[in-house]
């Protein structure tokens, strides 16, 4: 019953400040400003037309994972609806806000809007950003969920999402094949936890974080590797208040099915990086 | 041209035995392979020892090299003799505390204290380290030199290493294929300048970089990967102030005749070329 997505496509995210979100896109996180409008910014990370939008206007911020027709699009409306929650069409202002032909948004049990998109835009034109950062595409979205069943059950109910592990309570979602574009955490607030770039390989992850020192961002986790997914990451915090990290592929999910590891910082990071966050730490560890 | 086979052990004087023994068991994650009276004995690999610690003065520190036959220890000795290296074989006892057939110690022009050994001792018995920090051997010294133009000449034309690439005037000589097994560092006084272990992969560089700093143990490079060697490395701190170093991926050269010597930069980026800079005296200008 459930659809196959093509991708994870964008994260929308709020910011209290269009120049410095600008500044930091561009400079910090290396991507590469292509669109804006008077109350938007839309950055790229790869051939999408843009990965992340950050905005002033005071809406929930949105997650989108795209699909393939329009059969899909109202199969997956479907399916929210009979899943017992609420979903809606885009309209076509909203559609065009998010560069997509058309859509449907539901909010996740903790406030996050999850767009689901039908041709999104790509670009013609090659992604090359600011410095190297060995950036390949928009990898994965973490939530933060004050009720971590609640958020668990709809992202596989209603969406159809796959787990392909459990790290204590958090989960991860694997949704177009990849062992996850959608991490859970159990967290003492609901919204959006932080964003992950794909880079080349584990150089690019160790040059970044020299890049994050000698820049004097703060590190909150790693540079470390999820037992999990297999990928090496180094985490910053940034502009909307949520972390950016940059990680190499993943494996791909474990051919038995989900696997589950203890509720320990190690399941967050086989290298025992420190880590100045509670989401990434497990129950025993914290 | 005297035939170096490889490097084999360091012998390190310490004036604190008990915490030699603790630092390199409990961090460096080697294994106790023997102790002789005011001696203990490390293992990495399948050779007998690789490391050594005795009770003496920290500043005696001694690197050996494997040569491969009686012939050509003899050689070597009557060829430093001519060069005027005062050159001194070893007893059977002191044979027998190296573990080696026979040996010959001198000094090298800047006054390293260095010993060629004929058949050290392998044994049958797996190196299984106490803490698993993945080391899969020893694998190359760095030596101090203040003149390095002078030492590289003995390294490369009076023995048989090349250069393999070098980072300002401080050369990184091969032995075998593996990209060095002897470096030179411009320091003041001799001595062995850091110690390398090889080890599995870059979870064990990352892991032990976490883990000696939560043992408080002072981390004076990387973790960072070297553009030279392409090998992925962390520097650290052990007893008497040596430097120890941890490093996975060396790049092995099987093409003699088409390898060619690399300049880099003697600065932070010839040294990492993922972006950290060495706290290391040797590596500073």
């Amino acid at each position: 019953m459930s659809v196959l997505y093509r991708d994870l496509r964008y994260l929308r995210l709020k910011v209290p400040n269009l120049d410095a979100a600008a500044r930091y896109g561009a400079d910090i996180l290396g991507l590469k400003l292509e669109d804006q409008t008077e109350g938007a910014l839309y950055f790229r990370s790869d051939a999408r037309n843009h990965a992340i939008c950050f905005y002033t206007e005071d809406t929930a911020p949105a997650v989108a994972i795209t699909v393939g027709s329009k059969a899909d699009l109202e199969s997956v409306f479907n399916q929210i609806s009979q899943a017992g929650y609420t979903p809606f069409w885009l309209s076509e202002g909203d559609a065009e806000k998010r560069q997509i032909k058309a859509g449907l948004t539901v909010a996740a049990p903790n406030g996050v809007m999850v767009d689901v998109v039908w041709r999104p835009l790509t670009s013609g034109w090659p992604f090359h950003g600011s410095r190297p950062t060995g950036i390949t595409e928009l990898a994965a979205v973490q939530l933060a969920c004050t009720d971590i069943e609640a958020n668990e059950a709809f992202w596989m109910n209603a969406i159809g999402g796959i787990v392909s592990d459990w790290a204590g309570q958090a989960v991860f979602f694997n949704i177009d094949g990849a062992h996850h574009r959608i991490a859970l955490y159990p967290s003492d607030r609901d919204g959006v936890l932080g964003v992950t770039f794909g880079v080349e390989d584990t150089d690019h992850i160790m040059r970044n974080w020299y890049f994050f020192q000698q820049s004097q961002l703060p590190v909150v986790h790693g540079p470390g590797r999820q037992p999990t997914s297999g990928a090496s990451f180094v985490s910053t915090r940034g502009v909307g208040d949520i972390l950016y990290s940059y990680a190499t592929p993943m494996d791909a999910p474990h051919a038995n099915g989900p696997r589950q590891f203890p509720d320990t910082a190690q399941s967050h990071c086989a290298w025992n990086s420190p880590c100045m966050l509670d989401e990434f730490k497990g129950a025993l560890d914290k | 041209m005297i035939e170096l086979k490889d490097v084999v052990y360091c012998r390190l004087g310490t004036t604190d035995l008990q915490g030699a023994e603790w630092y390199a068991v409990n961090i460096l994650g080697l294994e106790v392979s023997g102790r002789r009276p005011g001696a203990v004995y490390f293992k990495s690999d399948e050779r007998q020892h690789t490391l050594c610690y005795f009770e003496g003065n920290p500043e005696d520190q001694t690197t050996a090299f494997e040569i491969g036959s009686a012939q050509d220890l003899n050689l070597a000795g009557a060829t430093l003799d001519r060069l005027g290296h005062s050159v001194r074989y070893g007893t059977r006892e002191e044979c027998e505390l190296r573990h080696v057939m026979a040996f010959i110690a001198f000094k090298d022009p800047m006054g390293n204290q260095i010993e060629f050994v004929l058949r050290p001792d392998t044994s049958a018995q797996a190196y299984h380290g106490t803490r698993d920090a993945g080391i899969t051997g020893f694998s190359h010294v760095g030596l101090c030199s203040n003149d390095l133009e002078r030492d590289e000449a003995f390294w490369t034309q009076v023995c048989n290493a090349r250069v393999s690439d070098r980072i300002g005037d401080a050369p990184l000589m091969r032995l075998g294929t593996i990209h060095h097994s002897i470096a030179l560092f411009p320091f003041h006084k001799p001595g062995i300048q850091h110690i390398n272990h090889q080890v599995g992969g870059t979870d064990d560089i990352q892991r032990s970089f976490n883990f000696v700093r939560e043992n408080r143990v002072n981390v004076t490079f990387g973790p960072g990967r070297h553009p030279t060697s392409s090998a992925e490395f962390l520097y650290f701190t052990g007893p008497e102030g040596m430097t120890f170093e941890y490093s996975s991926g060396v790049v092995e050269i099987h093409d003699e005749p088409l390898w060619r010597d690399r300049q880099f930069h003697f600065e932070p980026k010839g040294f990492c070329e993922w972006g950290s800079a060495p706290n290391i005296a040797a590596f500073k200008n």
